[in-house]
This record gives C-alpha cells, structure tokens and sequence, in this order.
C-alpha cells in the first residue's frame, strides 16, 4: 500500500542543510499496524509527515498505491490527506477558538457538507469515544486526555484507510494512554493501515503491532517487537 | 459547479471574524472612520447638487445685468423692449434686489431683499411646490413678503405676522409675512426676503425705470445660449448669465471644496490599507500552527487562500457599512465642526442645514471604494498565508 | 472633471494595473524555471509562486467584471459636463480614438482572464500540468493589455477637451409608422447574422455530442489542431463583429422606434433585455472560442480522457448562453415586426 523508494529528505536550517532522511526504503502492506521507535531528531515524524503528504521528498520514489505520488502537485497531495489519511498529532493540535465538535468537523467542512450532517458525524464519533458531553466545549477546555480523543475522533471523520500517529500517548496519563491503545486496536481490526511512531514502543502495543522499526539519523532499521518493549 | 464547499469557506470566514474579534476591530474601525468621511462628502455634494438641479427649475433661462466700468451696477429698463423682440423670446421681467446687513442679537447677518414683477411672473405655477406654508405673491401686493425657511427661524416669524426690517444703512420696512419657503431649494432661497417689484424699489431707492437686473426667459430652454449670446452683442454693457453657469456656479463651489475632502480621504485610505497589509502580512506562530493543522487535515491551499479573502471583503463591507451609517447620521445632524468650510466663508444665520442626498450610485461608489481595495491588498497576505510549510509550521 | 466616478474608476484601474503587471512578472519568472517532474525545493517555491498568480489573476477577473459597468457609468456621469452629448456616443466623440480604444478593451480583457482561469481549472485536474507553461507565458501579453487600457484610460480622462461633440442622433426623427421599410432597406446584414449564428450553433451542437462521443477514448480530430482553432476563432470574432453592426443598424431603431437612431449606447440603456441578449451571446460566443484554444494545444489529445467531462460542460454553457440570447432578441424582434 505504501512503498518507499530510497527516499531522501533535506531542508534548510539557517545556513546548514540538514538530511532528515537518508536514503531510506520502506513498505507497508494494507491492515499492518507498524510501530516506528527513536530518539528525538531521528527523523519519525519526517518520515510520518512524507507518508502523509505533509512533506514532499528530496529525491527518491513513492507509491500509494498503485499511484505515484512522487511528483504531485501540492493540491494533488492534499486532496489525497483529505481523502485516504487521518493524522493523530503529539501535542493534539486542536483549534483554540473552535468547540470539539467544529475540530472533530474541520475535515468536512471544505467538502461542502452541511453543517447538520457535519455535527451529526462529529457526535457519532464523540460517542464512540464517550466525548459527547464535551462537544460544545472549546478545545482547550478539555483536559489532556480528551483532547487526544478528540484528536483521534477528528482524525477518523473521513474513515482514511490510513492512520498516521504521530507519538499520540505523550503528554497523558496512563488510564488515557489506555483508551488511545484500545482504540488503535479497533482500528486494526477494522482493516486499517497504521503507523504509530514513538520514543519507545509502550508494552501495551507490543501485541498489535505486526512489526516495529527503529529510525535512526534518517535511516530505518528493522527490530523484532519483543526488543522494543519498555 | 458546486457552490456549497464556498459556501462553508465563506461562512468560516466570518466565524473567524467572530473568534478573533480584537484584530477584526483594529481594522474595521479606521475603515469605518475614512468610509464615514467619504461617505458624508458624497452625500453632502450629492445634495448641494441635488439642490441646485432642483432650483434650476425655478432660475430664469438669462440674467441680464448692468455694467459700468467693470463693475455690476443698476440696468435702464429701456433694453426691455429691444430684448423682447428678439427670436425664441418669452418673457423679460424687471427685478430688484439687494443685501440686507443686519446686526441680530446673536450675529451679525446678511439677508436678501428681491422685488420681482408679479404681473409678468412665468414661474408661479412652480412656487406652491416651494412654500411651506402659506401662499405665494400675487399681482398687485403690497406691503406682502415670502421668506425663506432661514429668516423666519431668525425672526420666529409665522404667516400673517408682520415684520419689521431695518438694515444697518438705515433702510426701513414693515412688511406682513404670507408665506414661508421649504427646505427642498434653500440653496438658493434660506436667506431671501421675497417682495413686490415697488416695495423693494421703495426700500432700496431705485427709480421706475430702473433695475438691478433683468430675467429672460425663452420659448425653448435648449435656444438659451443663443439668446444670451445675441443680448451680449446688443448691449456690450451688461452681463449675460445663463441657468446653466449659475447652477455650475453653486456646483463647483461646492465641488471645490470636496476636491479637498477628496485629498485628504484618499491619503487616509491608503493609510488604512498599510495598516490592513501589515497585520495581515504579520503571521504569528499560532495562525501559523492554525494552518499546518488545517493542511493536514486535508484543507487544500486554495481553500484557505479563499478563506482569508472572504475574510478581508467581509471585513471590508461591514467597515464600509458602518462608515456609511455614521457618515450618514453625521450629514444628517448638519455637519457639526465641518458646516462652516462645507458652506463656506459666507455662512448663512441661522444655521443652514446641510442638505443631503442619498441614491444607489453614491452607495455603490463607497462599497466599490471600500471594499475593493481592501480585497486586492489582502491578496497578497492571503497568498503568505495560505502557502505556510505545514510541515514546518505544526513542529513550532 | 475628477467627479466621484472617475475618481472610484481610477482606484480600480490602479489596482487593476498593479494586479496585472505583478501576475504577468510573476508568471514569466515563473515559466521561466518551471519542470514539472522536478522535485526540489526550487520546484516547490515555484509551486507556491503559482498560487500567488492564480489569487491574483481571480481577483483581476473580478475586478475587470467589476469595471465594465462602472466605465460606462462613469462615461454616463460625464454627459451634463460634455457640450452636445446626449449619450455615451457623445461622451465617445469627445476624446476618440482613446475612448473607443478603451471601451473595446473593456471588452476584451474579462473573457481573456475568463479564458487564463478555465485553462488553470483544466489544467490543474491533471497531475502533471501540462498547460502550466503555456498558461504563465499568456499573462505577459495580458499585462500589456492592462498597461494599455490603464494609459487610455487615465489619457482619456486627463485630456477631455470642452468642445461641442457630436452625437447619435438628431433631435428630430421620422414617425415611427416608417421604421419597418428604412430598416428592411438593410435587411442582407440581419439575414447574414442569423446565417451566421445558426451556422455557429450548428458546430455547437456537433462539437458537443461530438466531444462527449470521444471522451472515452482519445478521439477527436480537431484535437491539437491549429488550423481549426484560428479558423473557429475567424468565424467567431466575424459573427460578433456582425451582430454588432446589426445591433446598430437594425435593432437599435427596431427596438428605440425611432428609424434614424442607430445607437447600441442607448439601446443597452433603455432596453434591457436587449442589454441582457447581447450579453449573452457575447458569453456564449466566446465560451466556444475558448473550447477551441484550449483544445487546439497539441497535448490535448492525451489529456482528453481526464478533461473530457469538463470540455462538454464548456461546450454546455456555451450553447446555453448562445441559445438563450437568440430566443430572447428575437423574440424581442418578433413582437416589435
């Protein structure tokens, strides 16, 4: 479903160019749930941000699919966001000035959908994550932990086929973390692609994921999951 | 074409001017201040404009004056006959006229005093729609006035009441008030005293066969300049003036003076537009992350390049509304502060209303000139904006 | 003269000149270095560049859309100032060539950015943009066209003389029981036109089903095609360059009932659905040029699988416009024989 074809990324940091990612190759079948552990600096949300296409490569080859997206053009690139990828972000990244459910709805708003039938699907989700007595709060009324849930809600309003986490349990409590974990599962079990990327792969994850890497100065090693355990 | 993702853009807009109320002031306010100045300058020109069109109905087609080494003075009435047999010829009414210095208890004052000839008068069919109240001379009056809205306030004088005028050359009158003129021609008629033709020749000393000027008036209005140029070459010792330079006359008198308005408006409008252009071109982390978001979202970059333009117009029309509304009270409660150089230097006592006119081409200019510029110099802005590195801008 | 108009119209003529020069730098910068298969960060910046153009050139349209009516109601507002001008013929007569220069390039300039945006729209439904050079090359011309009409402009204003002009008709003119003879006396022009305009429509009709056969495959043998493209165009600018004449020659007294007023000024002003026809047949006539300059360009055949649906839609609109301002000017015609 994703392949990526010695890829490399560099930007401009003041006068120095810096090499986020070093020619680095990678595939990801459709419904594997792929763990993507290293420091920071190591290049993971790079690499997050070129699957997401967020960011577009230096050099290389990348596929979605049977489409090349190598070389598209950034409208191209965002109507694929729009359409095949949910983004869960570390420091949730919700809207101050916006209630959750307008957050939860953001996606579906440039689509021309109505706002009934957007707040309608914003509360479906909300409930399935048991936010639904927080949907008139604004987002930064909501504690840690529900943010990130609202994050997730919002990442899944278009049910992608592809979720991209970037270290989603950082920065809540260990019963949230819970709930994120037990959510990405169903996920899995509803078919999708996942990538999940992280410090270290928490142990609560070690039995859904199919396979973990470990990034590293822009390149990717591959590790067993049991090694990666906390 | 599918309208409603617009739709959606362009109501977000305005929710964003909604949840960022602050910077949506900072700009509507001075929008609204130099749309409010441009707006009461419109409106005050239109109806000076307004009026003197209006009063032209009323304004003889040519006055005849006299000229004496270089100066107006009195007219002999013997060029009557001459000048009514030239073509396209209707009418030739003597009239006389003069000022009135007065000291009132509150200032001091200068009224018109105008004598006309009520047997030959070729406008009184009009003068009902003129009058307040009461009626117009008839031929044959004495002793009677019609005042302009202007007098009677000085004098708090009514219908019927009699009036008792003195000027400060020691000219005296007593006179019974028959009707007071309205407000729609007071361009021209606020400070007048209307009288008979022997009443003012009495006040003001002239004898029978004299005049201070006389009123022609032609059989077909597009012959007038015609006429006015035969008269000139009859009797080089007089001035010849057509309704259409009198009206042009009041026109760029007031013209002039909104030229001036014109100036310092459009300095302060460009200064409103840097003003608009810094703060929309100044992206700070958190509009910056704001978009990142949005892009990964799926917000495409022309999406939110046609956000922040709603944006701007609608920031543009709501100061553009406001400042009409304002400008428009402002006119409306006469200008104050202003009303002296909108009149100018020869202001008339009691305070003269500023007249005012209202129509859809002077609103549709002032949207144009508000919300137009606004829109274009957002362009750029929208364009810095909506081309932020999401990548990079999420990673703040 | 500086009324409240000229003013309002000189603030849009400058933004619109700033507007349209910048576009036009941008977009020979732009073409300049363009590749489309190009990856780096350069291409990138380019990327951005682009949007900056297609904001400006939306904005542009808008405004030239914008300008039309406002020119000629300034041009109407300067009547009383204008010694013998009754209508905008007179306004025109007081400063030609400048004034119909201008109001020709009134015009011209909207269905040129109208043109610019459909072929952006086209082309951007396409991964590889192949029209992108092309389309950034033609904003050059199009700023010249700006500067140009900008100078006429402010050199019309400027330079208005006070001198006696004159205009569409004279004061006096025949009883209206003679119209229909002394305007038969040209009726070969009124029958040309509609030859013309069925003939048009005719290729309409076929072009579109035409188009619509060949969206599944890469048919079409106008496709690419050059010499069709220059011809259509011919054909078009010649069946507008006609109705103009028979709008003046023959509707104008037609429908002002009054035989010697051969005026499209007055015509447009009193009768609005005739304002609305011509209108719309302008738009139609010149939606159909724009299929044929887009289809003309020599890719176009491998694009038309992807473009197809979209061409038809044009081709659609076109017809429409077309159909829909015959009808209403002759049944205008119709009830006033």
């Amino acid at each position: 479903m994703i392949r990526l074809e010695k890829v490399t990324k560099k930007y401009r940091s003041g006068k120095v160019m810096v090499k986020a990612l070093d020619d680095l190759s990678l595939e990801v079948k459709k419904g594997e749930f792929v763990g993507l552990t290293g420091p920071s600096g190591s290049g993971k949300t790079t690499l997050l941000n070129i699957i997401g296409c967020l960011s577009r490569i230096t050099s290389g080859r990348f596929w979605l699919g049977d489409e090349e997206v190598s070389h598209y053009p950034d409208h191209f690139l965002a109507a694929l966001r729009r359409e095949r990828f949910g983004f869960i972000f570390q420091q949730f990244n919700l809207l101050a000035g916006y209630t959750t459910w307008e957050n939860v709805a953001l996606p579906l708003l440039p689509m021309g959908i109505s706002e009934k039938v957007r707040k309608g699907r914003a509360m479906r989700l909300l409930e399935e994550l048991h936010l639904e007595t927080r949907a008139n709060f604004l987002a930064n009324e909501l504690s840690g932990g529900e943010q990130q849930r609202a994050a997730i809600a919002r990442a899944l309003i278009n049910d992608p086929e592809i979720i991209l986490a970037d270290e989603p349990l950082s920065g809540i409590d260990g019963k949230c973390a819970g709930i994120v974990v037990a959510i990405l599962g169903d996920l899995k079990e509803r078919g999708k692609t996942i990538i999940f990327s992280s410090h270290e792969l928490p142990t609560a994850l070690a039995t859904l994921v199919d396979r973990t890497l470990a990034c590293e100065a822009g390149k990717l090693l591959g590790v067993p999951p049991q090694a990666a355990r906390r | 074409m599918n309208i409603a993702p617009h739709i959606n853009l362009w109501l977000m807009a305005a929710a964003n001017l909604r949840r960022y109320r602050a910077k949506s002031i900072a700009v509507m306010v001075p929008l609204g201040l130099v749309m409010a100045v441009a707006a009461f300058m419109m409106f005050a020109r239109g109806g000076f404009v307004r009026e003197a069109g209006l009063a032209r109905v009323f304004l003889p087609h040519i006055t005849v004056q006299g000229v004496a080494a270089g100066r107006v003075e009195k007219i002999s009435l013997g060029v009557m006959d001459r000048i009514a047999k030239i073509p396209h010829m209707r009418s030739v009414v003597p009239r006389v006229w003069g000022y009135l210095p007065m000291q009132l208890k509150e200032a001091n004052v200068s009224y018109t005093l105008m004598g006309l000839d009520m047997t030959r008068a070729v406008y009184d069919e009009k003068m009902p729609w003129t009058l307040a109240t009461g009626t117009f001379l008839v031929p044959g009056d004495r002793g009677k006035v019609v005042l302009g809205s202007g007098v009677a306030r000085s004098f708090a004088a009514r219908v019927n009441d009699r009036l008792k005028i003195a000027d400060a050359l020691g000219n005296k009158a007593e006179f019974t008030v028959v009707g007071i003129f309205n407000t729609a021609v007071q361009v021209y008629s606020t400070d007048l005293i209307v009288t008979s033709l022997e009443d003012a020749r009495s006040f003001f000393g002239y004898r029978r066969d004299e005049a201070s000027d006389l009123l022609v008036y032609v059989d077909r209005p597009e012959k007038a300049d015609e006429v006015a140029w035969t008269i000139t070459n009859l009797f080089p010792n007089t001035r010849v003036l057509t309704g259409k330079a009198l009206t042009e006359l009041v026109r760029e008198a007031f013209s002039r003076r909104g030229g001036t308005f014109q100036m310092v408006w459009l300095i302060l409008l460009l200064t409103v537009l840097l003003l608009v252009w810094a703060q929309a071109s100044h992206i700070n982390v958190d509009l910056s992350r704001e978009i990142g978001v949005l892009k990964a979202l799926g917000w495409h970059t022309g999406e939110i390049i046609e956000m922040k333009m709603m944006e701007s117009f609608l920031l543009g029309f709501t100061g553009t509304l406001s400042g009409i509304l304002v400008g428009f009270i402002y006119v409306l409660l006469g200008t104050p502060g202003l009303s002296g150089y909108c009149l100018g230097c020869a202001s008339i006592y009691p305070k003269y209303p500023i007249p005012v006119d209202c129509d859809f081409p002077s609103l549709a200019l002032l949207f144009i000139l508000g919300v137009l510029p606004m829109t274009a110099v957002s362009a750029i802005p929208a364009w810095l904006t909506g081309t932020i590195d999401p990548d990079t801008a999420i990673r703040r | 003269m500086l009324n409240n108009y000229i003013v309002t119209y000189l603030v849009c003529s400058v933004f619109s000149l700033v507007i349209g020069i910048v576009a036009a730098a941008s977009g020979l910068s732009v073409s300049r270095r363009w590749e489309s298969a190009g990856s780096t960060e350069e291409q990138y910046r380019l990327e951005k560049r682009v949007y900056l153009i297609i904001t400006l050139v939306s904005v542009g349209l808008c405004l030239r859309l914008l300008m039309v009516p406002l020119w000629f109601g300034t041009l109407h507002s300067m009547l009383g100032s204008i010694p013998g001008a009754m209508c905008l013929t007179g306004v025109h007569n007081s400063n030609t060539p400048y004034s119909y220069l201008a109001s020709s390039l009134k015009l011209l300039l909207p269905p040129l950015y109208g043109f610019w945006l459909i072929l952006n729209a086209l082309d951007r439904k396409v991964a590889s943009q192949p029209f992108m050079k092309q389309k950034l090359l033609f904003l050059t011309p199009l700023g010249i066209l700006v500067l140009g009409e900008s100078l006429l402009d402010a050199y019309f204003f400027f330079t208005v003389p006070y001198r006696q002009v004159s205009c569409c008709t004279s004061l006096f003119d025949l009883p209206e029981a003679n119209i229909t003879p002394i305007v038969a006396q040209s009726w070969g022009w009124l029958v040309m036109f509609y030859a013309l305009i069925l003939f048009v429509w005719g290729e309409m009709v076929y072009f579109f089903y035409a188009q619509k056969r060949s969206a599944s495959a890469a048919r079409g043998w106008w496709f690419g095609n050059k010499a069709i493209m220059f011809m259509e165009t011919a054909l078009i600018i010649a069946t507008f360059g006609v109705f103009i004449y028979v709008l003046n020659g023959n509707f104008s007294p037609l429908f002002l009932h009054r035989p010697l007023h051969h005026c499209i000024f007055c015509l447009g002003q009193q009768v609005g659905d005739a304002l609305l026809s011509s209108g719309m047949i302008f738009l139609g006539l010149t939606l159909f040029m724009i299929y044929f300059w887009v289809a003309s360009f020599a890719r176009y055949r491998g694009l038309n699988p992807v473009l197809g649906d979209q061409m038809t839609k044009l081709l659609g609109w076109a017809g429409a416009m077309l159909t829909g301002g015959i009808i209403i000017l002759s049944v205008h015609l119709f009830f006033v024989l």
